[in-house]
């Protein structure tokens, strides 16, 4: 005689165990310590807490441990311990403008003041694997490198534009502008441009980078060039409300693009370029670049362009780029469905048979 | 400012915020999904005089610093105001319209319902609750009530609502989707109306 | 391992949100029931539970339970499915309440994808775990736009997709998420519980919540509410029938989930809701427990 399924609960303990033996791998290997991921695997570490909207690189690296190296999972895992943090402050805006720049290029201009700085990047590696490291090799010697806090703020490429009136001008909000947070309030249409950053800063990596490159492959597009892609560390600061004035809480490391786009004028407003603009945490320029791409497509409407490409459509971007809510809503389709299925099931036979009887009488005439 | 903060202090909110947030709010929860019911809450509290322990409770459940609150006249500078921001941080909300609970007793002269925020067609659920004190919600004009959350018909009784009252409610079911939401108090006992409900007397 | 570790969450509040989380739910809710079948935004937080496995219904029921409740929560109809089960862990480490197989037994009961068999009474609270609570959303994918067709009640669109449907295939082929209008005004998805449990809906004595966590909307029917699935003078709507009863329990009115039994494809049915289902079994009902499909073994 048959007996229904029983014992759920016993099955997910025993899922648990596995999943933390299989995490661990061969124990004969040493266990990852945190310092090692945060150290060693940075840019996983800077993706985590950047989507996962909160900069701790102790809990990012413990979240991609945790998780495997599954980076959508940390970002998930850090995202739900973020939840359960009081909001105590909101800062003031960072000024990157005066940030300790550890890289800075601009493709618009060839030499500036602050200069182009190179910084650590992948950019002219050849991609040759390097099997030295395979080897457990040697500390890299030391780089020769240039003093990392320059005595001058380094001017933004923006301002040199600004100056000349080339390109749109962007002023800050007024202090009293509350600051939207979309991890306490639902997203709603039409979304202002600071809600919409929330959003992308959020958003995948994968899901802007290939929303930003349909855009250059003339889905909706921006012309648009990298005026300043620049990172290192900028000031935190906050106003507590019985001082009444800033005072430094601490430093974060961010990578901050401003791309500079396509030009508008009209009969009554002289030619000016456009802007699109993106900021992560850490060492993330793949990400801010798609990111300023996607942020000045979405701007078409109020620019007065035709807006018919995706990465154009507003609802369309921003529905959809959060990873934690796609990865389970994809994923969810392997939890039961019996019932709807069987209700599917039953809806096919049905039309199936009628359809038959139907085709049988047909043929019989 | 020190004197009202000092009774505001005395007057203390709930022992358990968590267990009689809770409760409280499942017989709210009951009060609204079942209009007519009246159900007791806040016998526990002491709030300043001139304002009910149920429509205390019922702020302390649901008011916080996302919505502002609504006080006539006669309670802006009261003890009851500064009781309300010490508990709930909630602002005063400084016209009806922008309200997310506005605070009445019958003895005020009361707005009419439609200078209370309505929602809008596409937003109805951001609409202003009303919480009315009236003298007694178990003896006085005896209402008949229908509508959804309600078997057929049930009885309320009231007393002390002016007659224009019942026209406004009428009035306001017309908006439906929009519309104001009521919680009338006597005491410790409260009784939900949402704009959903048809009165007859 | 501890066993008290295990029973408890240490460093959550009760129900693991914090209260004024629990406030932002508390309003939705009562903005849900004043205005039955309509979608009210709420600012749904990131749980420990992915998108897509509850996590409104979790929260729903996060800003509703209290100590004294008995919570019983299903998926598919049953208490033992890994998700349910699941979920009924998370609610017994952070709030401690009694939680409870019996549908009668129950104060809130948590579902995913069923109404119990069982009449629910005036004392209990049925919770929705909805994935889409848009009805219209396959007609129309644009939020902007739904909510403007809700607003001017402009659900033509609905009907002539039904109507597609007749003529197509004869019929309506719409049979789980089945598309109810409640109190005569809002169209509401009733999340993917089959067709054949929608006219519980209708009047039911119990509140009914429903809490979509990545789409942050919470929606109410009241008790004794009007709930009508939309149907054609000439096309009523009518609910899915077995040829078979339930292979356990003998019940011929209940809805059954079908279970392959061989290779060959042999299957039998049997209740979808585990208590029911056990419930008439305590009682004397008793079928074969046999397959009502037999399907031959091919010649060698």
């Amino acid at each position: 005689m048959y007996v229904a399924v029983k014992g759920g609960e016993q099955a997910i303990d025993n899922a648990h165990k596995l999943l933390a033996e299989d995490r661990r791998g061969n124990p004969e290997h040493p266990e990852l310590t945190l310092e090692q991921i945060s150290e060693q695997m940075a840019y996983a570490v800077d993706r985590v807490m950047t989507e996962g909207s909160l900069y701790d690189r102790e809990l990012a690296a413990l979240a991609i441990k945790q998780a495997r190296g599954d980076l959508v999972e940390a970002i998930f895992l850090l995202r739900a311990y973020r939840t359960t943090l009081p909001r105590l402050a909101v800062t003031e805006a960072i000024k990157t403008g005066e940030m300790a720049v550890e890289r800075r290029i601009s493709a618009t201009y060839k030499d500036l003041p602050g200069g182009q700085i190179l910084g650590p990047t992948f950019d002219y590696t050849h991609r040759l694997l390097d099997f030295k490291l395979a080897a457990e090799g040697e500390a890299p010697a030391p780089a020769e490198r240039v003093d990392s806090a320059p005595d001058a703020t380094m001017p933004r490429v923006s301002d040199f534009l600004n100056n000349e009136d080339l390109i749109e001008l962007e002023l800050p909000d007024s202090d009293e502008t509350e600051v939207p947070d979309l991890t306490r309030a639902p997203l709603d249409f039409p979304a202002d441009r600071a809600t919409r950053l929330q959003n992308l800063a959020r958003g995948d990596e994968g899901f802007l980078m290939a929303l930003g490159y349909s855009t250059q492959r003339g889905y909706g597009r921006t012309h648009p060039f990298a005026g300043e892609i620049r990172m290192g560390a900028v000031a935190v600061e906050v106003v507590p409300e019985e001082l009444g004035f800033a005072i430094q809480i601490g430093e974060i490391t961010v990578t901050e693009c401003e791309m500079v786009n396509q030009f508008k004028g009209s009969a009554t407003s002289l030619p000016q370029f456009t802007r699109g603009y993106g900021l992560g945490f850490g060492h993330c320029e793949r990400k801010t670049m798609a990111m300023a791409l996607v942020d000045r497509s979405l701007r078409a409407q109020e620019l007065g362009e035709d807006a018919d490409a995706p990465a154009q459509d507003p609802e369309f971007v921003l529905y959809h780029s959060d990873n934690v809510e796609a990865s389970g809503f994809v994923q969810h389709l392997k939890l039961p469905h019996y019932v709807d299925f069987q209700s599917e099931l039953e809806t096919v036979r049905t039309l199936r048979s009628e359809q038959m009887a139907t085709l049988t009488k047909k043929a019989a005439e | 400012m020190t004197n009202a903060l000092k009774d505001a202090d005395l007057a203390a909110g709930f022992a358990d915020p968590v267990m009689q947030a809770q409760s409280t709010f499942r017989l709210i929860l009951d009060a609204m999904s079942r209009p007519g019911t009246t159900v007791s809450c806040g016998a526990e509290l002491t709030p300043p005089a001139s304002v009910h322990a149920a429509a205390a409770a019922f702020l302390l459940t649901v008011a916080d610093f996302e919505t502002p609150v609504w006080l006539p006249a006669s309670q802006a500078d009261s003890g009851f105001a500064t009781w309300l921001k010490f508990h709930c941080s909630c602002p005063i909300a400084p016209t009806p319209d922008c309200a997310a609970f506005a605070l009445i007793d019958i003895a005020d002269e009361m707005p009419s319902m439609a200078a209370f925020g309505q929602g809008t067609e596409e937003y109805p659920d951001r609409a202003t609750t009303l919480i009315i004190q009236v003298d007694h919600l178990d003896r006085g004009q005896n209402l008949a009530l229908s509508g959804p959350g309600i078997k057929d018909k049930t009885a309320l009784s009231v007393s002390g609502l002016p007659a224009t009252f019942w026209s406004d409610w009428r009035a306001n079911n017309t908006l439906f989707p929009c519309g104001v939401d009521l919680m009338l108090t006597a005491g410790t006992q409260l009784a939900a109306l949402p704009r959903t409900v048809k009165v007859e007397i | 391992m501890n066993p008290q570790q295990e029973t408890t969450l240490s460093g959550y509040n009760f129900a693991y949100l914090d209260e004024q989380t629990k406030r932002m739910i508390r309003r939705a809710i009562l903005k849900a029931v004043a205005i039955p079948g309509y979608q009210v935004p709420f600012g749904s937080r990131e749980m420990p539970l992915p998108y897509g496995w509850g996590t409104g219904g979790i929260q729903v029921t996060a800003a509703i339970i209290g100590a004294q409740d008995i919570l019983k929560v299903i998926d598919q109809g049953a208490d033992d499915t890994t998700n349910a089960v699941s979920i009924r862990k998370f609610f017994a480490r952070t709030t401690g309440v009694e939680t409870t197989d019996k549908t009668a037994r129950a104060t809130v009961i948590q579902t995913r994808h069923r109404i119990p068999e069982k009449p629910l009474t005036e004392n209990q609270i049925l919770v929705y775990q909805v994935p889409t609570p848009e009805p219209l959303r396959w007609l129309e994918p644009r939020e902007t736009e739904t909510r403007r067709m809700h607003a001017l009640e402009e659900y033509g669109v609905m009907h002539v997709k039904l109507y597609e449907d007749i003529a197509q295939y004869g019929r309506i082929s719409t049979s789980y998420d089945y598309p109810v209008q409640v109190n005569d005004r809002y169209i509401m998805a009733p999340s993917p519980i089959p067709k054949f449990d929608n006219p519980k809906m209708n009047e039911m004595p119990a509140l009914q919540l429903f809490g979509a966590g990545r789409e942050k909307r919470i929606y109410a029917i009241p008790p004794y509410t009007t709930v009508k699935s939309l149907d054609f003078d000439d096309h009523p709507f009518e609910v899915q029938a077995w040829d078979h009863s339930c292979a356990l329990c003998g019940a011929d009115d209940s809805f059954l989930d079908e279970v392959v039994v061989d290779n060959m494809g042999s299957r039998m049915f049997v209740c979808s809701d585990s208590d029911f289902c056990s419930e008439r079994r305590e009682a004397g009902h008793q079928s074969d427990g046999l397959p009502q499909v037999v399907v031959a073994q091919a010649a060698e």
